[in-house]
């Protein structure tokens, strides 16, 4: 079995294993006649990645049959970092050889680089995704998402994120001080608010910095979904595609 | 299994001192172990993951752990570090914040033997650039699945410091219990341990064989067999009186013990304590490979560092350059060994370790095909205490520690993993240290070889007797010669060549050319010891002996302003050995 898929933008493809990055050291892609997804959690559980990017996304895309194809990412991403601006990527991966090309093709088709990957067995591990429901769901600016994580963590390892009907609330507590950044709902920040009650969780600072510093390059707005003392989701909307994010609270029993 | 079953045991055998009731709380455990994961089991017990001649160790840094716990857990830094402090094990802190873990994980699963099992391997294994990070993110996705208690165990086990007081030994007396049926069946699972340094394997066998897998538990490439080990007794009387009057007398090499593992093109080298050395000494499994007549083989050596140009041999220090994990090519280059093969104890399918030593060495006789840098242990069959005393003073001379006097009686087995008076250590009890150096007179030369072809290899060194107005042989010196000496050597003695001994000079050796007594040059030795061969201060010490120097080197001085007759004398040389001679430590024996 064969896949072969064809991309404007490497650059755009790069950016978007550098989100898978910020979780995961190495994943399963699951290839099928539709699109390709990765899901898969931290070694430590705290966080999770769902990517898909579908067909559409391709100027050509073929695959032969469901396939599973494991890969260092940081070896992937180490490839993807050589594309130049206005480059297009070619992936192509055959299950039989276990090996995965990418070939960047400049704009004039004059120069084509072809980097081959050796893949990685794949394991089939017990990891299911978690089955959620949230009570709130805010769309807002991601670089104020960024900003409010970035200046809480002057004074804390993690921060307590609240959504109210009206607001988006960001608090972080050290022995230091204080910092909070509020987001008002009808301001440029917060676009959009669906929640008939408060909700909040406490998240460590070092996975939200993780996962929305490399996806605010992808896009400018992003969904958060949360209920109180839940994981949240994060999701970053993409052409032809899915970036969400689950990252586990932080309970604070005393 | 669930590794919360296991850790139920641990807790249990934490808790007792009794040695009865925590080899009683192993006969449970492992009667609760499925077969498949007893090795498995068996190994996390003690506190491995594997046997420990595999070479690849857990060993994570206090510091990583912490950091995993830390991820895990949720905890500020300041909470571990105080929590570390304070309680000073790196399990007990881990179970404390794990017990009050503020972080939540996305999927909780129970742990079972296997998946921890497979974690900490992937953690030992883990190599090359990025590796702690790689350590840490998988000791902390470990953690962050476990309980408390759990935590506490493979935070322990992962830094190596489980310390349930469960050794090899409590495994077998566990094992012969479950499956032998008693202590009384001990010695058959110790046997089987000894001929493989594997609990886990011992226990993978006895729970599918039972005890007659046991009983028939065979040698297998690639595990060491536990070495045998030597008595020791100081003086040649008693050693022959132990031994029923009669012994095999073999230099005792002051170099490495090696057990070498042959099976067709692959070699794999032992230490004494069955660490693999393989990498250490690609030459000798080339020699192995070239100079070994048989498909399979289990063999014991000594490799000794040699002086490349003389052939001689170097003390044991000279070793310690191969201890490294670069440039072992050049390490090989400069500090080249000979082999000395001394034992065998399986050929060809064959278990060798029951059948007497003098089977075992014509066996060893008859597939060693003997060079310059590989023999067989030079020995002789010892019937009197004078002739051992003599082949021991000559093996001191040239460089060994002593002798190891074996038995040859019908019941010489190999007597694997344990010390016993089939062999006895005979070594010395006093040295005499050389301090200063002496002024020889070259008597006599012996032809080079190899790299010293056309030159001198080595030059016989004599001292002066005032007294008698003779010159007595001290050493036979090699080192020390740059190229340009052995360059000019042979025409600077040209002219004092005379056909025989010259009648002045008084030695044992029998030197391939002979000078007249003239030139003078500037030694340094390691020791002056009593020799059988050189004639310096003859019966002053002891009856039929003289004094020798040891590991003698040319400082790279000629005494032309020395007429012979102003060499050091004989006499100074006895003053030097008897101010010197002190008790051999304990420490600098080696024991």
């Amino acid at each position: 079995m064969s896949f072969r898929m064809r991309l404007p933008s490497a650059d755009y493809f790069s950016d978007l294993v550098k989100a898978i990055h910020a979780i995961v050291d190495e994943g399963t892609f699951q290839i099928t006649s539709e699109s390709i997804r990765l899901v898969a959690m931290d070694p430590a559980h705290i966080s999770l990645v769902d990517f898909e990017l579908s067909n559409s996304a391709a100027e050509e895309y073929e695959c032969s049959g469901e396939m599973k194809m494991t890969v260092s990412i940081s070896e992937l991403m180490k490839f993807l970092k050589r594309a130049k601006k206005g480059e297009s990527l070619i992936l192509t991966y055959n299950d039989e050889t276990k090996k995965l090309s990418i070939t960047l093709i400049d704009a004039t088709g004059s120069r084509e680089r072809t980097f081959t990957l050796n893949t990685l067995e794949t394991v089939e591990t017990r990891t299911a995704t978690p089955n959620l429901t949230f009570d709130a769901k805010a769309r807002v600016n991601t670089d104020a998402v960024k900003d409010a994580v970035k200046d809480s963590s002057l004074v804390s390892d993690y921060v307590k994120i609240t959504i109210a009907p009206e607001e988006v609330i960001f608090l972080a507590k050290g022995e230091l001080g204080t910092v909070q950044t509020k987001l008002t709902k009808m301001g440029a920040t917060v676009y959009d608010i669906e929640t008939d009650k408060e909700v909040w969780a406490h998240f460590s600072i070092s996975y939200l910095d993780k996962i929305v510093r490399p996806a605010s390059e992808l896009s400018d707005e992003m969904v958060m979904e949360l209920s109180t003392n839940k994981p949240i989701r994060l999701g970053f909307p993409i052409p032809s595609g899915k970036l969400e994010y689950l990252i586990a609270p932080r309970i604070e029993g005393e | 299994m669930l590794f919360s079953e296991l850790v139920s045991y641990y807790e249990k055998i934490e808790k007792t001192s009794s040695r009865i009731e925590m080899t009683n709380l192993l006969v449970e455990l492992l009667k609760a172990t499925p077969p498949e994961i007893i090795d498995k089991v068996v190994y996390l017990t003690v506190g491995e993951i594997y046997p420990p001649f595999v070479g690849i160790e857990l060993g994570v840094a206090d510091k990583l752990a912490l950091r995993a716990v830390r991820l895990a857990s949720g905890a500020s830094e300041r909470e571990v570090q105080e929590a570390y402090s304070k309680l000073g094990d790196v399990g007990l802190v881990g179970e404390k914040l794990l017990s009050k873990k503020t972080q939540a994980t996305l999927f909780m699963e129970q742990l079972t033997v296997q998946d921890v099992y497979s974690a900490l391997e992937k953690i030992a294994k883990a190599s090359g650039e990025g590796a702690m990070e790689t350590r840490v993110q998988i000791l902390s996705g470990l953690l962050a699945s476990s309980q408390p208690k759990e935590a506490k165990y493979i935070l322990r086990i992962v830094t190596g410091k489980l310390r349930l007081g469960v050794a090899d030994m409590t495994i077998l007396d566990a094992l012969s219990v479950l499956y032998g049926g008693g202590k009384e069946t001990r010695e058959y699972f110790e046997r089987a341990y000894n001929l493989s340094s594997d609990i886990g394997y011992v226990a993978k066998v006895a729970a599918a064989e039972g005890l007659e897998g046991i009983k028939k538990f065979k040698i297998t490439i690639g595990r060491p067999i536990r070495p045998m080990l030597a008595e020791r007794l100081s003086s040649p009387e008693e050693i022959l009186e132990k031994l029923g009057g009669a012994g095999l007398a073999e230099y005792k090499y002051d170099g490495e013990r090696m057990q070498i593992h042959k099976s067709g093109g692959k070699v794999i080298i032992f230490s004494r304590r069955q660490e693999n050395i393989t990498s250490q000494y690609p030459d000798v499994v080339e020699m192995v490979r070239e100079n070994v007549g048989a498909g399979e083989a289990i063999l014991e050596c000594e490799a000794v560092a040699i002086d490349p140009d003389t052939g001689d041999m170097l003390p044991f220090q000279e070793l310690m350059h191969r201890k490294r994990k670069h440039d072992i090519l050049k390490a090989v280059e400069q500090y080249p060994v000979s082999l000395y093969f001394f034992d065998i104890l399986y050929l060809d399918g064959e278990d060798l370790t029951l059948k007497p030593l003098p089977e075992r060495r014509k066996r060893l006789e008859s597939i060693i095909r003997e060079n310059e840098r590989m023999k067989l242990s030079k020995s002789i069959i010892a019937r009197d205490p004078e002739s051992l005393e003599r082949f021991f003073q000559e093996a001191i001379e040239a460089g060994c520690e002593g002798l190891v006097v074996k038995s040859i009686e019908e019941n010489s087995i190999y007597r694997a993993g344990a010390r016993g008076w089939l062999w006895i250590k005979y070594k010395r009890d006093y040295k005499s240290e050389m301090i200063d150096t002496v002024d020889l007179v070259v008597v006599g030369a012996f032809h080079g070889r190899g790299r010293r072809s056309g030159s001198y290899g080595a030059l016989l060194m004599a001292a002066y007797d005032p007294e008698r107005d003779v010159f007595q042989s001290v050493c036979k010196v090699g080192s020390g010669f740059t190229d340009e000496d052995l360059r000019k050597l042979p025409e600077m003695l040209e002219p004092y060549k005379i056909p025989r001994k010259h009648a002045r000079v008084e030695t044992g050796m029998e030197a391939d050319v002979w000078f007249e007594p003239k030139l003078v040059l500037e030694i340094i030795g390691a020791e002056i010891t009593l020799s059988p061969t050189h004639r310096a201060g003859w019966g002053v010490i002891k009856e039929g002996y003289g004094l020798a120097i040891r590991f003698p080197r040319f400082t790279g001085r000629y005494r032309f302003d020395k007429s012979p007759e102003d060499a050091t004398t004989v006499k100074e040389i006895v003053e030097m050995y008897k101010h010197q001679l002190k008790k051999i430590t304990a420490e600098q024996a080696g024991v």
